[in-house]
């Protein structure tokens, strides 16, 4: 306290002047002040006025550093795999829907191309066994009425194709 | 000779305008080559608007060269992993980064609880603004990042007893040796030191009251 002014408020301040005198503990602190602004010493006090004097005067980064910080983001940057991974998926995604589009329309157009195969005209001989014999009785009816009943069958199948329903 | 000063300022507006439209497209060629994965280009729009980024955002809003260090590696290694979002809209390449380093400082701020001279909040309506207010010219935002800083430490003075306030401004703003401080305050050294830990004292409380709404609406 020896060291100080005759009366340290009044040197502090006329409008603090109702203070007391610096104790101990505060002279403590001053002291610790002083030195960590001198560098000697890391006080959280001195981080917030450095931070005033960063506020109020910001320094320039040297380039050098600038230049340094740049390589290491370029050098050490995580590839953007997710982007990636989505794009691949967006990618397999619109593959299979061309594939598919793709495949029912070939499809279509085959079963639109291709008709289904009609029965085709062809001899009665295959519906009898023995050749016609015109001597007889009935012989004649009961082979007309094997031909029309096979006959009815093809057109009925033939009409089926034709309509796709079969 | 009266009609030849308007037409030359008139011409010269005219170039300086051509030459801002060439760099601007510049900008977006070097911008469109970084989205397809060129990190050479991606390194010069670092190496171009980095400085000015560290300086005008985030030293003074960390109040650290060592944080503000920090800040802005993470910074560029968002923007190399996140370049591809970018969308050019015809306003250049800094806002965006700027904003990128806005969140950074604010993830920081959040996480130190440390008082410095801006809060967390204060970096937040920034960052909420950032979308309004930043300007498209990287010397006109750095111009008012720094103006915002220096304010906020002004005010911050304003409320603090004047010897006090005069007491920082020359050992801190003005980086006078302490006896040359004393000397003008007309103290001893020694009772400078308790001076100024009287003023630091304040100063912290000056900081912490809550501050405006907005400082950079202001400009």
């Amino acid at each position: 306290m020896v060291e100080h002014d005759d009366s340290l408020v009044d040197a502090i301040s006329p409008e603090e002047a109702s203070e007391e005198e610096a104790s101990e503990e505060e002279l403590a602190e001053s002291a610790r002040l002083r030195d960590a602004l001198d560098g000697k010493a890391e006080t959280a006090d001195a981080d917030l006025l450095r931070a005033v004097s960063l506020a109020h005067a910001p320094h320039a980064l040297p380039p050098a550093e600038n230049e340094r910080l740049v390589e290491r983001a370029i050098a050490t940057a995580r590839p953007a795999r997710r982007a990636t991974v989505v794009r691949v998926m967006f990618a397999f995604s619109g593959v299979a829907a061309i594939a598919a589009t793709a495949l029912m329309y070939l499809s279509t157009q085959a079963s639109v191309a291709r008709p289904p195969p009609l029965v085709a005209v062809r001899s009665t001989q295959a519906l009898f066994d023995k050749p016609f014999d015109s001597r007889g009785s009935g012989s004649a009816s009961a082979r007309i009425d094997r031909i029309a009943l096979a006959r009815e069958g093809d057109l009925r199948e033939n009409r089926f194709a034709k309509w796709g329903v079969r | 000779m009266h009609l030849a000063l308007p037409q030359s300022l008139a011409g010269s507006a005219i170039v300086t305008r051509v030459a801002e439209d060439a760099q601007l497209e510049v900008e977006r060629q070097l911008v469109q080559r970084a989205k397809a994965g060129d990190r050479q280009a991606t390194g010069e729009l670092l190496k171009k608007y980095g400085p000015c980024l560290y300086r005008a955002v985030l030293l003074p809003r960390l109040g650290s060269e060592a944080v503000a260090k920090d800040a802005l590696s993470e910074t560029y290694a968002k923007v190399v992993e996140r370049i591809h979002q970018f969308e050019w809209q015809g306003v250049g390449f800094y806002p965006w980064l700027r904003t990128v380093a806005l969140r950074v400082a604010l993830d920081m701020l959040r996480a130190r609880k440390r008082l410095v001279v801006w809060d967390a909040e204060d970096v937040a309506r920034e960052v909420d603004a950032t979308n309004t207010e930043t300007p498209i010219d990287q010397a006109l935002s750095d111009h008012r990042d720094r103006e915002a800083s220096k304010r906020k430490v002004e005010e911050a003075l304003s409320k603090i007893n004047p010897r006090y306030a005069k007491a920082l401004r020359l050992r801190v703003l003005e980086e006078q040796p302490r006896d040359e401080v004393a000397k003008i305050l007309e103290v001893t050294p020694a009772t400078f030191d308790v001076l100024l830990h009287r003023a630091t004292a304040a100063l912290k409380k000056a900081l912490s009251e809550p501050g405006k709404e907005d400082d950079r609406g202001r400009t």
